[in-house]
């Protein structure tokens, strides 16, 4: 058997291999393609798929049962998507059509590829809205041409120019600056970091030991422990980790693991006397669940994706997404804005690409936009380079590394560094070196 | 001193939720023979039972922990033994390994169901109020109310188990039902009541210990019961699957072994990072592998095992199978057009993933259905040729079908390699073995670059044959279809084949084989490497359809119980039953759920109750209804003929298989 699969492989290995590179090449414009803003009552017929004379039809796919974090993903984004959807058809829709979030999948945790590959194949809708735990169904997507637009959290969402990850490209493992502002703003010394034995948060988390042990010399912050040996699900808890913190009189944690390692540690900090350690979550932006920990995460600082909702803002975006939410019936969760900042991204798209538009038009007008900001809500993305992976490529970073934090006090969420009406906190990228931040708002995008 | 006395502290409360499921395993064990891998989906229930009545509806802590814990749980392990593993009794490792593989996924999908917790957030808590209240242990070392209630219960636990055993009738009973289930009958005692009071006790145990260690977690999921159980099962081994008190000894020692393993290594060495996460997986490896006193066998025909009742197209006549051949034919005939000329392409790619698990599948034919062993590790066999082809590919520039074909030599190689330590090994015990192989691939040799730790993954490309370019999803359909038919050629021919032969004569008598000069470590190692190989293969092209590997979906430890319980339940010896697994796997959800409008816990509940059925008919249910079917229409023609019936319908009801209760 050994030997005839031997001579098989030898056999094969004279072939080769089919687009090793499945990169989606677009680089030149469709027809209809302008830059400038167009007149949205402006109905001429368009022979595009899930478009009619009255309607475009968008199909999202996101997880609902199976979700291992016990988080509403699946309700919420959609909810974040259908306000969007209402707001604009409030005031006529886009180009004499109304949009519509025609279908909705679930994908069960496990069947991404599965529904990503149906949606394709009943090719009944303009676009797709991703928002899962897993995005097995990334290529296919791709390969169809299928403008995406989705929750960020996948590297999948880099190197394909049809798809849209709500902060653009993701950086794990990149140098960043942002933990490190926090500890120093907090009068941290030593940092504790932490991180589970798989490899997303494995390079997640190196990244951030790298972070600190680059800026240790301008901020005086060392790195105390630097733990990535525990398996997903914490079984043995952390007791043992943060009693090494404590020896290493760590004043400061940063972690890159998901809602469960996050409550695991609180409430070993706490039972351990460290309830004065500061945490800095990167996922916990949730007031229902901070509101059950009962007080362990008082102190934190938490990175929405987003500008967070206590952060009110002069922007019409946002003035809107409450209004259309608050008229849906609905209490915004983290996945609620996501939604609607995806729907923004596909209604850019169309508006850029203008009556007569196109899945690739709307793809090709999007990708010429330098500075998506959903109306100031992220921070600038800049689509002609933010779709490649800026570990692979530093020269496809974003102009800006930004973020808009949150402090948890008294239980409620409340925004760190604002200053007049700029929620961003932000460092050139012409540069990985260390230097003071800068407050900063974003333009409204021509959508906005 | 101060940090070992502190990491004894710190490991204690989890080694005791390890030690209560550790007990409950040997309870079972003990008294039943079923090594009872459903005990997650029962620490499950009992969880998430009191999450709903407690954290959601509000109800009192104490009517709470009593129903989910002293109603619930032992009510689900009366049922169990009562309803499934009570018939089972004289059944094979395998058919018990399976329908409680069945069971650790159908009871979570029923409670799931039932309860609608999976969107609630709010976080489970423990059975004393303001369970994270922390004490100082001697002044210094702090211990919440909850680590308490976790050692406190875990040896009141013991204790009260001790003092049944010692000092009641009923303990009394249990050890002799233990030692012999019919000599305590003779003496007048209902060994079947006994066995079912140790179901109820275990489950109790098992309950328990779910209750006192969600609080750990933010939500009740049962991928996290799955992870307790296989730390329990690695405490339970410690015992020798049979001992009480060791295993209990085991649990506490594995809680404390993995805190001072934390305490004292290294930072961000190789062993704190890699080696630290499988700490369970490798105890329970070593364990199998080196305890002396693992495979006490008493009974000295436990390992010779009548031949497996022939298969149902033996029985069949020449008229009966030209037909059969036929109607199959037009069959497979009309979904390849479905698939390349009349579907679409989501079609195309359903039936083009179907193919490629009834190539992964006939690894399960090659090494249960013919060989007659357990290996819950394909999944990791797999996983190594999708690896090993994304890789070569992407680090070498080998043409992926190259890619594949080496992926398969690894895994193949990596099955024989794993053949000779595991070589004395065999029923439960080889299975245990290989479960702790793929947890530890899992766990550890998944994260190394040259595997799976990249990130991003690399994407694994389609071929190009000359001009044939299998981006497109026909032809790539094709190419799979050809593999299907070269792999079932292969097994096919093994089956029919010397190797067959003996591997059948191996999977009846191991001592009977070794007398008429043939090698069993060679055969063990053949049919260790060849299913391997075919799994790796089946890896390699999934890895390619897929473009982008996703090891937890395609390829995680638990995906590999599901797909041999799926096989062996449908038909485990015979390569159409592969075919017709994988057909169930991908089609199942799309063409029945789907339209249906079930949801996705159905397909477990009905994987579950198919794990029941199995019970029934070990050969499998399609095997047993083709069978029936087949007899019947035979009989038909022989009437027609004017020819007395030539085939009866044989007993699947082996003694080793099936049920004699």
């Amino acid at each position: 058997m050994m030997a005839m699969l031997a001579i098989i492989t030898l056999g094969a290995a004279a072939c080769g291999n089919a687009k090793a590179d499945k990169k989606q090449v677009v680089t030149t414009l469709a027809p209809g393609v302008t830059t400038t803003t167009a007149d949205t009552a402006q109905n001429v017929p368009v022979d595009e798929k899930g478009v009619s004379a009255t309607e475009i039809k968008f199909t999202s796919i996101a997880t609902g049962e199976n979700n291992i974090l016990g988080t509403n993903i699946m309700g919420a984004y959609n909810d974040g998507i259908r306000a969007y959807f209402d707001y604009r058809n409030a005031s006529g829709g886009i180009y004499g059509r109304k949009l519509v979030l025609a279908k909705t999948r679930d994908d069960k945790l496990a069947f991404n590829k599965v529904e990503s590959q149906a949606m394709i194949a009943e090719d009944d809708s303009f676009g797709a809205f991703v928002a899962t735990l897993q995005f097995t169904g990334a290529q296919d997507l791709a390969d169809a041409a299928i403008p995406t637009y989705g929750w960020g959290i996948h590297q999948e969402f880099s190197d394909n120019l049809s798809m849209y990850g709500h902060l653009g490209a993701l950086c794990l493992g990149c140098i960043g600056r942002t933990s490190p502002y926090v500890a120093k703003t907090v009068g941290a010394k030593v940092v504790g970091i932490l991180g589970y034995a798989v490899a997303n948060s494995k390079v997640c988390a190196e990244g951030l030991r790298d972070s600190f042990n680059k800026f240790e010399p301008e901020l005086g912050i060392k790195v105390g422990l630097f733990d990535v040996s525990q398996g997903f699900g914490l079984v043995d808890g952390l007791a043992a980790q943060v009693t090494r913190m404590k020896e290493a009189k760590v004043d400061f944690v940063t972690t890159c693991m998901d809602l469960n390692g996050m409550k695991t540690l609180g409430d070993e900090l706490k039972k351990q006397g460290m309830d004065d350690v500061v945490m800095y979550h990167p996922n916990t932006y949730n007031q229902k669940f901070v509101d059950e920990a009962g007080g362990i995460f008082e102190g934190d600082y938490i990175a929405p994706q987003f500008v967070p909702y206590e952060n009110k803002l002069d922007s019409e975006l946002q003035n809107k997404f409450f209004e259309f939410t608050t008229k849906a019936g609905v209490t915004p969760e983290e996945l609620t804005m996501v939604g609607w900042i995806n729907a923004d991204m596909a209604y850019t798209g169309l508006l850029k690409a203008g009556p007569k538009f196109s899945r690739q038009a709307a793809v090709d007008a999007l990708n010429q936009v330098t500075n998506y900001n959903a109306g100031g809500l992220v921070a600038k993305i800049d689509w002609t380079k933010q779709h490649s992976d800026p570990k692979a490529d530093p020269s496809q970073r974003g102009e800006f590394e930004c973020f808009s934090p949150i402090k948890v006090t008294g239980g409620k969420f409340v925004p760190a560094f604002t200053q007049d009406n700029k929620p961003w906190t932000c460092w050139s990228n012409e540069t990985s070196d260390w230097s003071e931040p800068t407050q900063m708002a974003f333009a409204e995008t021509p959508a906005g | 001193m101060d940090g070992f006395i502190r990491a004894i502290i710190q490991g204690v409360p989890i080694g005791g939720v390890f030690a209560l499921v550790a007990v409950g395993f040997v309870l079972t064990y003990k008294t039943s023979g079923v090594f009872n891998l459903a005990f997650g989906g029962q620490a499950f229930a009992s969880a998430a039972l009191y999450f709903k009545l407690h954290v959601i509806e509000e109800w009192p802590q104490w009517i709470s922990l009593v129903l989910s814990v002293f109603v619930l749980a032992p009510l689900v392990g009366l049922i169990l033994e009562r309803v499934i593993f009570r018939h089972l009794r004289n059944a094979s490792d395998l058919a018990r390994l399976v329908v409680s593989i069945g069971m650790l996924v159908l009871i979570p999908a029923v409670m799931k169901e039932i309860l609608d917790i999976a969107t609630v957030v709010k976080h489970p808590v423990g059975i004393l109020p303001d369970g994270l209240h922390p004490y100082q242990l001697f002044g210094r070392y702090p211990v919440s109310r909850d680590e308490i209630s976790q050692v406190v219960f875990a040896v009141l636990a013991a204790l009260l188990l001790a003092a049944l055993f010692r000092f009641t009738a009923l303990g009394l009973q249990m050890r002799a039902v233990v030692e012999s289930a019919r000599m305590t009958e003779l003496a007048g005692i209902r060994s079947d009541r006994i066995t079912a009071f140790s179901w109820a006790l275990s489950s109790t145990f098992a309950g328990l210990a779910g209750v006192l260690i969600a609080p750990r977690y933010t939500t009740v999921n049962e991928t996290y019961f799955f992870v307790l159980v296989v730390a329990g099962i690695a405490a339970a081994a410690i015992g020798g699957l049979t001992s009480l008190p060791r295993s209990l000894g085991g649990g506490f020692a594995l809680g404390v072994t993995a805190i001072l393993l934390r305490t004292y290594l290294p930072q961000d060495s190789i062993i704190a990072n890699q080696i630290q996460p499988a700490l369970p997986f490798i105890v329970l490896f070593c364990v199998v592998l080196f305890w002396k006193d693992r495979a006490t066998v008493s009974d000295p025909l436990a390992t010779v095992d009548p031949p497996p009742p022939s298969s149902a197209s033996d029985d069949r006549g020449a008229l009966l199978t030209w037909g059969t051949r036929g109607f199959w034919s037009v069959v497979l005939g009309l979904m390849a057009m479905h698939a390349l000329v009349w579907g679409n392409e989501f079609r195309t790619t359903l039936y083009t993933q179907a193919v490629i698990y009834a190539i992964i599948f006939m690894s399960v034919t090659v090494f249960t259905g013919i060989a007659g062993e357990i290996s819950l590790c394909q999944s990791s066999f797999a996983a190594i040729g999708a690896f090993a082809t994304m890789q070569f590919a992407d680090r070498f520039g080998v043409s992926v079908i190259g890619g594949a074909f080496i992926g398969a030599m690894i895994a193949a190689l990596v099955g024989a390699a794993l053949a000779l330590p595991l070589m004395r090994l065999g029923g439960i015990w080889l299975a245990l073995a290989t479960l702790a192989f793929a947890l530890l691939f899992e766990s550890v040799i998944v994260n190394f670059d040259w595997v799976g730790g990249l990130v991003p993954l690399p994407k694994v490309p389609r071929p190009l044959l000359g001009t044939i370019d299998f981006e497109n999803e026909r032809t790539f359909f094709v190419l799979c279809v050809v593999a299907l038919l070269l792999v079932a050629f292969v097994v096919v021919r093994v089956r029919n084949g010397t190797t067959g032969l003996f591997l059948t004569a191996m999977r009846g008598s191991e001592t009977a084989i070794a007398s008429i000069g043939v090698s069993r470590a060679r055969l063990r190692v053949t049919a260790f490497a060849l299913s391997a190989g075919i799994a790796g293969l089946g890896g390699g092209l999934l890895g390619m359809y897929s473009s982008t590997i996703s090891y937890s979906s395609d390829f995680g430890p638990f995906i590999g119980l599901f797909w041999l319980v799926l096989v062996v339940n449908l038909s485990t010896r015979t390569v159409e039953g592969a075919m017709q697994a994988a057909a169930g796997f991908v089609l199942f959800p799309e063409y029945i759920l789907k339209p249906l409008d079930l949801g996705g816990a159905y397909q477990y509940i009905f994987f579950g109750i198919g794990a029941i059925t199995f019970a029934r008919h070990p050969e499998g249910i399609l095997e047993f209804q083709k069978r029936r079917s087949m007899n019947s229409i035979q009989r038909r023609i022989d009437r027609r003929s004017g020819r007395s019936s030539s085939s009866e319908m044989p007993s699947v009801d082996t003694p080793t298989m099936g049920t004699t209760s």
